[in-house]
C-alpha cells in the first residue's frame, strides 16, 4: 500500500492534473477528470459542440509510457459498446470499428499506447507521445479529433 | 487557490500551488514598472497590490505579465498574408479560429491546423495565451499557419 502511496507516476499523473494547460481545458469544459482508482483515471472529453464521452486510461509506466486509453461507459463502469462509439471527423477517424476493438479499444492516435506500440514508426513523429509529455497534451490531441465528430444518439436524433 | 502566470516570451506558465486568497499578486512575482498584469478571460489589468479575492478570480487563475497590451500578429498560410491583432490573454486557439474564418477556412477544416513560429517547427500550445509568445521589447509576432501531420498508416 505505501508503494502506491510513493508511485512516482501516480505523483506525476497528480501534478499533471493542475498544470495549466490541463486546467484551460477544464475552464473551456473541453475534458474534466472523473476520477481515480490507480493506475486507471476516467476523464470526460467533450466531442463536437454538444456532447461528451468518458475515457479511461491505464497510466502504469505514466509518463514513460503513454497512458492507453479506452471508450468507457460510466453507468455500468465497462468499456463503451461499439454501437455508442464516436463517429464522423477527420480520417482515419479515431475510435476506428475496423482496428480500436482488437487492439484494446484504442484510439488511433500516436499519443496512446497501444496505437504507438503497434507502429513503430510513429516514436519520431510530432504527435507522437514520449515521456516529455503531459495529460494536457494527451487530451488536446483526442479532443482535436473529437472536435469534429459526433456521438450516434445526436446523428439518430437528428435524422 | 492555483495561479498560472505566463509571462513575455515563454510560452510556458510558472504555477503558483496553495496561494491564500487573501495574497496579493505582487506577493507572487515581482513585476517591473513597465510591465503590466492581465487575468486571463477578462482582458482586464489587475492591481498587482489588491487581495487576489479582490481581484475576483476563482480557485484557479491564469495571468499574463507583460509589456504590451495588444500584440500585431502576421501570419503565412500556403502563400497568403494575413495581419491580426489580439489581446496577449486571447488563448492561441481562439486566435487561431479568428484566423482561419478571415482566411475563408470552414470550422472542420480549422480543426486541422496549428500554428508554428515563422520558420521553426515550434508548435504553439492552443491553450496557453498569445502574448506569452511575444518577447519583451517587441509586440508583434510572425506565426505560420500550417497543416498538422497526422500519424497514418
Amino acid at each position: 500500500m505505501a508503494t502506491a502511496a510513493l508511485d512516482p507516476g501516480k505523483r506525476l499523473f497528480e501534478r499533471h492534473l493542475k498544470t495549466p494547460g490541463f486546467e484551460s481545458g477544464v475552464s473551456k469544459g473541453l475534458w474534466q477528470h472523473v476520477s481515480t482508482t490507480w493506475p486507471y483515471a476516467i476523464f470526460l472529453v467533450s466531442v463536437g459542440d454538444e456532447d461528451e464521452m468518458a475515457i479511461r486510461l491505464l497510466l502504469d509506466g505514466y509518463p514513460t509510457l503513454a497512458p492507453a486509453g479506452q471508450p468507457w461507459d460510466l453507468d455500468v463502469d465497462a468499456v463503451l459498446p461499439l454501437s455508442a462509439w464516436p463517429t464522423g471527423g477527420p480520417e482515419p477517424q479515431v475510435f476506428r470499428p475496423d482496428w480500436s476493438p482488437s487492439n484494446g479499444n484504442g484510439p488511433y492516435l500516436a499519443c496512446d499506447r497501444i496505437a504507438l506500440q503497434g507502429h513503430t514508426d510513429w516514436h519520431a513523429t510530432p504527435r507522437a507521445w514520449n515521456a516529455e509529455r503531459d495529460l494536457a497534451f494527451y487530451f488536446r490531441e483526442l479532443h482535436r479529433e473529437l472536435r469534429p465528430a459526433h456521438l450516434p444518439a445526436r446523428a439518430q436524433g437528428a435524422a | 487557490m492555483r495561479a498560472h502566470i505566463y509571462t513575455a516570451g515563454t510560452g510556458k506558465a510558472v504555477t503558483h500551488d496553495d496561494i491564500d486568497e487573501t495574497a496579493s499578486f505582487a506577493t507572487l512575482v515581482n513585476v517591473d514598472a513597465a510591465e503590466k498584469v492581465f487575468l486571463v478571460g477578462s482582458e482586464q489589468e489587475i492591481d498587482t497590490e489588491v487581495t487576489l479575492r479582490q481581484v475576483g478570480v476563482g480557485e484557479t487563475a491564469h495571468f499574463v505579465v507583460h509589456r504590451c497590451e495588444n500584440v500585431n500578429l502576421h501570419v503565412g498560410y500556403t502563400g497568403r498574408d494575413l495581419d491580426e491583432k489580439a489581446h496577449v490573454t486571447t488563448l492561441v486557439s481562439k486566435v487561431l479560429d479568428k484566423t482561419a474564418k478571415h482566411l475563408g477556412i470552414s470550422d472542420s477544416d480549422a480543426a486541422d491546423l496549428v500554428f508554428r513560429i515563422s520558420g521553426t517547427n515550434d508548435e504553439l500550445d492552443e491553450a496557453a495565451p498569445i502574448g506569452s509568445y511575444v518577447a519583451n521589447g517587441t509586440c508583434s509576432l510572425v506565426l505560420d499557419l500550417v497543416h498538422l501531420v497526422r500519424s497514418a498508416g
